[in-house]
């Protein structure tokens, strides 16, 4: 069997058909700037724009930000946000660093306080808890994944917001292990912005993500420089979505991501079927001795466990380097998870499948897992 | 003497001792059976696609690997690190005379 890989929620691999050629294709192409030259020409840029406002339901694509990937994203929505001094931020015990290192920043530099509320053995947030923190605290801003990377456990969205906005709290939402795997509503579940990257379930080039920005928020930019238009300002025009357009963008990365937006629209995911396997693989697990996290509820495909008696970095290599199948190990940039899963020491190993995963190949992950422990 | 590369492997983890040892030759029975000697534990799983060995000294530095590749990982205890390296890799640099 050729290389199994199961890595999706770190990178998502394969691709969307036909992303290489319209990557190729672009770079191929005279660069002409749209808005620049005069006529009209190809905007990788706005037709990606149009298409991942369509995604997310929103009326104006304007409002859909462009960046390299989530964490840019997630940087620009923290960093340009008109932080109160002594304010605080409310975020879950399931974030990525993607979330706390530019909130652990701001607690250094601008004396911002942050508030993880408590996850349960799902790794998803605890609504009374939730509940309990925003009423102590006031935030202005609350941060949370949509779903945890760690144990693919999906948060109940339009809830939290619901009740963020009860106490005045804007939303921020880190929507990188659900874009393109579920759906993203941001304006239905009164969310103001979402970070996500092109790279996992949007089956894009790396190098691609994105910020959707609500009317609601005025953001400063966190970057400032040439804009191609209004080049006599001084200042960052004000308008979406060149406020936050600086530099010479990647256009043929994004014209990728573009082509995978239009796959995955005429090709809906086999959810029942991804759902079908990722069970299969936590059943066996679990029968082989393996602590497996359980969704307990609405969840990606990602399979997180233990091992008794075996180091979660010894049971990836030999998965790798034995067996050919490429899954993750450790923490997985999401430190403060581990210490509610009990898993804080070696951290876990995850599975997480795509679309692409066949039956063939989990059976081949079981075979591989049975070998190494009997 | 064996001549070797001694690379630190990052991972999660800040205190961990992790290293890689790119040797001049590939990882044989040979190995295995120096292995062997100067281990108390010496496994080599060879019903596995590439056969995986994973060894534990004395001082409980772990040594992983595959049969046939060229590096092998080398895990240092927490508490000795410094000692245990210098030991290991003067262990190593005489495992092929």
């Amino acid at each position: 069997m050729a290389a199994v890989y199961i890595n999706n929620a770190a990178t998502a691999w394969p691709k969307a058909p036909g992303i290489e050629k319209a990557v190729a294709d672009t770079i191929a192409e005279i660069p002409f700037h749209p808005g620049r030259t005069g006529f009209e020409v190809a905007d990788p840029e706005g037709d990606c724009r149009k298409r991942l406002a369509d995604l997310l339901q929103i009326d104006d694509s304007s409002r859909v930000i462009l960046t390299a990937n989530a964490t840019h994203a997630l940087n620009i929505a923290l960093h340009g946000f008109p932080w109160r001094e002594g304010a605080v931020a409310v975020v879950t015990g399931a974030e990525h660093n993607a979330v706390l290192r530019p909130l652990y920043f701001l607690r250094k530099h601008r004396n911002l306080r942050i508030e993880p509320v408590e996850v349960d053995c799902a790794g998803r947030v605890n609504m009374e808890k939730w509940e309990a923190a925003l009423k102590k605290y006031h935030p202005q801003l609350v941060a949370f994944t949509h779903a945890s990377n760690v144990t693919g456990g999906i948060n109940p969205v339009a809830d939290m917001c619901k009740l963020a906005k009860e106490v005045g709290a804007a939303t921020l939402l880190d929507a990188s292990q659900t874009m393109g795997f579920t759906e993203v509503l941001p304006q239905k579940w009164l969310v103001d912005m979402v970070a996500f990257t092109g790279h996992k379930y949007l089956l894009g080039p790396p190098g691609t993500g994105g910020l959707y920005i609500s009317p609601l928020i005025d953001l400063e930019p966190v970057w400032v420089g040439g804009t191609g238009i209004l080049s006599e300002l001084e200042e960052m025009p004000s308008d979406l979505p060149v406020r936050f357009d600086v530099g010479t963008s990647n256009s043929p990365a994004f014209a990728g991501l573009e082509q995978a937006l239009i796959w995955q629209r005429e090709n809906p995911a086999p959810t029942d079927e991804i759902e079908a396997r990722l069970r299969q693989l936590a059943a066996s697990l679990t029968e082989l001795g393996a602590r497996v996290i359980d969704w307990q509820g609405p969840h990606t495909p990602v399979l997180s466990f233990t091992l008794p008696g075996w180091d979660v970095e010894d049971v990836g290599e030999i998965l790798f380097k034995s067996f050919d199948i490429v899954c993750r190990t450790g923490l997985h940039c999401a430190p403060l998870v581990h210490g509610y899963l009990g898993t804080s020491q070696q951290g876990t190993i995850r599975f997480s499948l795509s679309r692409f995963t066949t039956d063939e190949e989990v059976e081949y992950v079981l075979s591989a897992m049975r070998g190494i422990i009997e | 003497m064996s001549h070797f590369e001694c690379k630190k492997v990052e991972n999660c983890f800040v205190s961990t001792a992790v290293f890689q040892y790119r040797l001049g030759y590939k990882i044989d029975d040979e190995f295995i059976n120096w292995l062997e000697k100067i281990s108390i534990t010496c496994k080599c799983r060879r019903d596995f696609p590439r056969p995986y060995f994973n060894a534990t000294l004395a001082d409980g530095t772990q040594v992983k690997g595959i049969l046939g590749d060229i590096a092998v990982k080398v895990v240092y205890p927490d508490n000795d690190s410094t000692m245990c390296k210098e030991a290991f890799e003067k262990n190593l640099s005489y495992c092929r005379q």
